[in-house]
């Protein structure tokens, strides 16, 4: 048996020896990458698109139309998986099997009568996986360089950002509450708890016990 | 009963694990539960730290895409350790590295210095192991798997598998207390 200093130490050796939080997104980010390009293909075999635009500007209509059609043949890209006994390569290849043929649509007919007003913004894109990889990173360094300020700025900008849309929000999550708990600010408890009730197995949830345990 | 689910997304992909209890174990879940796991066998394995994500990467590739096919006949862990190998084989360094200097580098302010150095320490004696007594204290006394499972996992004897660990934890604490005495200058 080995011995209980010898165990303290590989206990307390053991999360530092995985992956810290910034590396636990990239990897999930770079899997999503991967087996969003496998995921089923796609049979697309006949679209007609018809968009329109209606655009209602200080009490007059302009009234943008587009109307276009196309014919498509189309497949996602078809993955070569391995063998059962063997384990893919890195990066996983992909093979591109299926031609996707589309005819050349007919000219577009496009009617247009703009007001002189200036438009609306444009409905907010979503947030994209890799945007919200840049801020998980930048949150992450600056925990380490223990700017608490400017964690807090970006987790900010990825709330505007995400708008409840994101696929880190638990990471997210656990950084802000963290610093929370860093900064003494009895709100972490708060968060703490509404992260439990909505990730209750979470894998962050032993980094937040040892980071928030000092408060009351 | 293994269910699937029709989303191939990462989310919303389920398997009902056959042994002990019910429940649904999405994709999300094993990613979450087991990355560290994952990640520190491939270091045990002898992949290098600045591969770590690739491989760890292409180690859930492979879960993402056989998960569905887990029916819960062997632990989890023990599975997973069957495709963290073959992916590890794939990516093992050629040449040991004198020592493990990039833990120190991720090391964050608000860790306990202590437990980064202790990480340091642990990760160097780990290197100068041979490959059969590492793996073998990892699974052991960092991931805590039985003697038994982890001779299920390596494909070896259950005695073979206590002789390395016991070699490998006379040679973990030889090295612990010589690096020690080093520290306080003897």
């Amino acid at each position: 048996m080995i011995d209980a200093q010898l165990r303290a130490l590989l206990d307390q050796s053991r999360d530092a020896l995985g992956p810290d939080r910034a590396a636990i997104a990239r990897v999930r980010h770079a899997v999503g990458m991967k087996v969003g390009v496998a995921a089923a293909p796609v049979a697309i075999k006949a679209i007609a698109i018809k968009l329109a635009a209606v655009v209602v500007v200080g009490g007059s209509v302009a009234a943008v139309a587009v109307e276009r059609s196309h014919r498509m043949v189309a497949t996602a890209p078809e993955i070569q998986l391995a063998p059962e006994h063997e384990v893919v390569d890195q990066p996983t290849p992909v093979h591109i099997e299926a031609p996707i043929h589309e005819a050349a649509p007919p000219p577009a007919r496009v009617v247009t009568r703009v007001a002189p007003q200036a438009l609306p913004p444009p409905a907010p894109t979503p947030i994209t996986l890799s945007r919200e990889t840049e801020l998980v990173d930048a949150a992450t360094r600056a925990m380490r360089a223990a700017k608490l300020d400017e964690v807090r700025s970006i987790i900010a900008t990825y709330q505007r950002e995400a708008a409840g849309a994101g696929q880190l929000a638990k990471e997210i999550s656990a950084i802000e509450i963290e610093a929370l708990c860093r900064a003494a600010n009895p709100d972490a408890l708060t968060k703490l708890a509404a992260f439990d009730a909505r990730w209750p197995r979470a894998g962050q949830r032993s980094r937040l016990t040892a980071a928030c345990k000092g408060l009351p | 009963m293994v269910s699937r689910t029709n989303a191939p997304d990462m989310t919303t992909l389920a398997v009902s694990l056959e042994s002990g209890s019910a429940n649904a174990l999405t994709f999300d879940e094993v990613y979450e539960q087991h990355v560290g796991f994952v990640w520190r066998v491939l270091r045990s394995l002898g992949v290098e730290q600045a591969q770590l994500e690739d491989a760890a990467q292409d180690v859930f590739v492979v879960v993402h895409r056989k998960l569905r096919d887990f029916e819960g006949r062997s632990q989890l862990t023990t599975w997973l350790f069957a495709i963290t190998r073959k992916v590890a084989a794939k990516h093992r360094r050629r040449v040991r590295p004198a020592a493990s200097a990039d833990l120190m580098s991720t090391a964050d302010p608000f860790r306990d210095t202590a437990r980064a150095e202790a990480a340091a320490l642990v990760a160097r004696i780990l290197d100068g192991m041979d490959d059969d007594k590492r793996i073998v204290f990892a699974l052991v006394e960092l991931e805590r798997e039985s003697v038994a499972e982890v001779a299920r996992m390596l494909g070896i004897n259950p005695n073979t598998a206590s002789s390395r660990l016991r070699l490998a934890r006379e040679e973990f604490a030889a090295a612990v207390k010589r690096e020690r005495a080093k520290g306080r200058g003897r």
